[in-house]
């Protein structure tokens, strides 16, 4: 579909879920927009369960939506997707300072301590295929 | 029960304000002071999306006549008195805190905001009694024998509800216009930065006064919010401005006080919009690039990050849209910062009466900067007179509780915030806007009754962590309130003076109306009414 953009978004609450999984969004688009802006949107219309942290200086200057976009770390609210596109969405950090679903703990001298976690990007990427082969409801508990 | 954390003071907010009253009154050692923020400190607020820009050089005469006329005499002229003769000083305390503060253009330093944020986050997480709470919403004040004693917090990260004692609260909660209205530069991006006025709230139904509440300032801007940040570049907010036939309304925006921000111009774009003749571009196409080396480097860089963007004001016409920008009023303080109740201060922009019927950029960060260390001082000095905090009321713990958990239970016909903010931005749109008239205003206050009953309708998904639908569901409760209370000032001001402009009042009244509105909360009910404001230092001149 080239009206749309596809999100694969890394959900967990470790209160509620066994395991990470990951929901697949598929969000109307009309042109291109950032990843903060898409996630912006899937909240708004689709799903209001997703927590990330929306705040947005616009700037890179805050690294407020630092995440994992595609693998590699970078600003959500200045990495752009385009129609038609499909885009994985994970918290920067896992399972270090992991709160739920996007969002971790801030800590102080945050790219240091990103720095550090770069190595674990690589398990979470392996996680990633791994559960998102199965069934994505597993991870969730009864509720 | 409930847990409770205990503290000499308790700041709420984390923008620079807050920031900086924490640190202030952190120099008193035995002190143990509590900053809450809903997000973490430079990543949170307003405070991130300003550009730095403070009005801090010239004369003290100067600036306060510049705020005094730009405000149409509604300042509180004893705040901004000690506000322009402070500055200095201030900006001297925050070049010893690191804070690198370089020269701008006219009477303007620049502060950079985020930067200066990170710092002071850093000093704060250092200083060893001032407990930071990242991630805490406050909901409420409450009250002992007359006084504020603490508050009941929620602990986004777990959902946990808890108590916050204290001797001495000071709101630094910032403004109050971003939500309401569909087109804000609050929100970069588009993406809203939920300054939803909660502080001003608590404060009211705590028995502290509201001021001018009717006062918010709109602005022209860019209708793509991409290009929000087009304000990097120098110059741009100069025009010219074209209707879309593509004739000239306005090229000389330096004429009016206050430029682009101006009432005036504001209103003279939106009756141009009025009449049918949008949408409004700023039209640069023939005019020559600004000189880089005349900016400031944190200027460039953003100006350069618009670009890359494909943004271009010199290559493309940008259409302009109004939208809210900043709010004059807000809760009643003195110089001090001291609300009517004793124990409770406000410092930022939830302070009211500092800016009267406009403000004049540059002046919200001298605003910010100047209080922020005074609140900071008084409430140290409240707190050193050896009041011990009083007690709470489990009523009004319980109930609080049950005003928030309500949110998260099961609704026959259920709603979204989204969809109950959207209806209140309409509201706030069509009638509550540039200009205003009665029956407008009273239209407006039906339909914000209509969307306080579907209040008891908002159901946020039930689980505690990381909650943002729970969160906004909470906070729209409040906002609710908010939107009242400003109608309400609004159809108090029979008169049109700065941002407040009334179709069926259109002139400055200074016979009747050189007076605050002042709503408060009496009995379970608003209670509106004004009063004089103190002109012992300036006052408007008398047309004969």
């Amino acid at each position: 579909m080239n009206n749309q953009i596809t999100a694969i978004v890394f959900r967990y609450d470790p209160e509620r879920d066994e395991k990470p999984y990951y929901d697949e969004y598929h969000v109307k688009a009309e042109g291109e927009m950032s990843v903060l802006v898409l996630l912006n949107r899937i909240h708004n219309e689709i799903d209001t369960t997703l927590s990330f942290r929306i705040f947005c200086c616009g700037l890179q200057m805050c690294r407020s939506c630092l995440m994992k976009i595609n693998d590699k770390k970078r600003f959500a609210c200045l990495t752009l997707v385009k129609p038609g596109e499909k885009v994985t969405i994970e918290p920067a950090s896992y399972p270090d300072g992991h709160i739920k679903d996007l969002v971790v703990k801030i800590v102080d001298g945050d790219s240091e301590k990103l720095k550090k976690d770069a190595l674990s990007a690589k398990k979470c990427s392996e996680q990633r295929k791994a559960t998102f082969s199965e069934n994505s409801e597993k991870g969730r508990k009864e509720r | 029960m409930n847990k409770i954390k205990e503290c000499d003071i308790l700041i709420i907010g984390g923008g620079g304000s807050g920031a900086l009253a924490s640190l202030e009154a952190s120099k008193h050692e035995n002190l143990k002071i509590i900053l809450a923020s809903k997000g973490p400190i430079g990543q949170s607020g307003l405070t991130p999306t300003g550009n730095g820009g403070t009005k801090a050089v010239g004369s003290a005469d100067e600036l306060f006549q510049d705020m005094v006329t730009g405000g149409r005499f509604l300042n509180d002229q004893e705040i901004v008195w000690f506000m322009v003769n402070e500055i200095q000083n201030s900006l001297e305390r925050l070049k010893q805190l690191g804070i690198p503060i370089t020269p701008s253009r006219g009477k303007s330093v620049c502060v950079p905001s985020t930067e200066t944020l990170k710092k002071l986050r850093k000093i704060i997480t250092k200083t060893h009694n001032i407990e930071l709470l990242e991630d805490v919403l406050i909901t409420r004040l409450l009250k002992s024998n007359g006084t504020v004693s603490g508050a009941t917090a929620l602990d986004l990260t777990t959902g946990e509800f808890f108590l916050i004692k204290a001797t001495t609260v000071v709101i630094a909660t910032g403004g109050y216009t971003g939500e309401l209205y569909p087109h804000t530069s609050n929100n970069p991006f588009g993406i809203s930065s939920d300054s939803s006025g909660t502080g001003q709230v608590m404060a009211y139904l705590a028995g502290a006064e509201l001021v001018d509440m009717e006062m918010i300032q709109f602005i022209p801007l860019p209708a793509n919010p991409r290009c929000l940040y087009l304000r990097y570049f120098p110059d741009f907010w100069a025009g010219p401005y074209e209707n879309r036939f593509g004739e000239v309304i306005e090229s000389n925006v330096n004429a009016y006080h206050g430029e682009s921000y101006s009432y005036l111009f504001v209103q003279k774009l939106f009756r141009e919009l009025e009449k049918g003749n949008g949408p409004i571009y700023i039209d640069q196409r023939n005019l020559k690039s600004p000189d880089p080396t005349l900016m400031i480097k944190a200027w460039d860089q953003r100006r350069k990050l618009i670009k890359s963007l494909g943004i271009d004001p010199h290559q493309m016409k940008i259409e302009i849209i109004l939208g809210s920008h900043f709010g004059m009023g807000g809760i009643k303080v003195n110089k001090k910062t001291e609300t009517r109740i004793p124990s409770l201060y406000a410092t930022g922009e939830v302070m009211g009466g500092v800016q009267g019927g406009m403000r004049i950029s540059g002046y919200s960060f001298t605003q910010m900067i100047v209080f922020g260390f005074e609140a900071g001082r008084q409430a140290a000095i409240y707190a050193l007179e050896g009041q011990k905090p009083g007690g709470f009321s489990t009523f009004d713990i319980d109930q609080e509780r049950e005003s928030i958990l309500r949110f998260l239970k099961p609704k026959q016909d259920p709603l979204s915030v989204i969809e109950l903010k959207k209806r209140l931005q309409q509201v706030m749109q069509d009638h509550v806007f540039i200009i205003r008239d009665k029956s407008g205003l009273s239209e407006a206050m039906d339909k914000i009754r209509a969307i306080r009953a579907d209040v008891s309708r908002l159901q946020a998904p039930n689980f505690k962590r990381f909650n943002l639908e729970w969160v906004r569901a909470i906070e729209f409760s409040l906002m609710i309130e908010l939107a009242e209370l400003i109608v309400k000032s609004a159809l108090a001001r029979e008169e049109s003076r700065g941002f407040h402009h009334r179709r069926d009042f259109p002139e400055e009244d200074n016979e009747k109306w050189l007076k605050h509105t002042l709503v408060k909360w009496e009995e379970g009910h608003p209670k509106v009414g004004s009063t004089p404001v103190v002109l012992d230092r300036l006052k408007p001149v008398t047309k004969t």
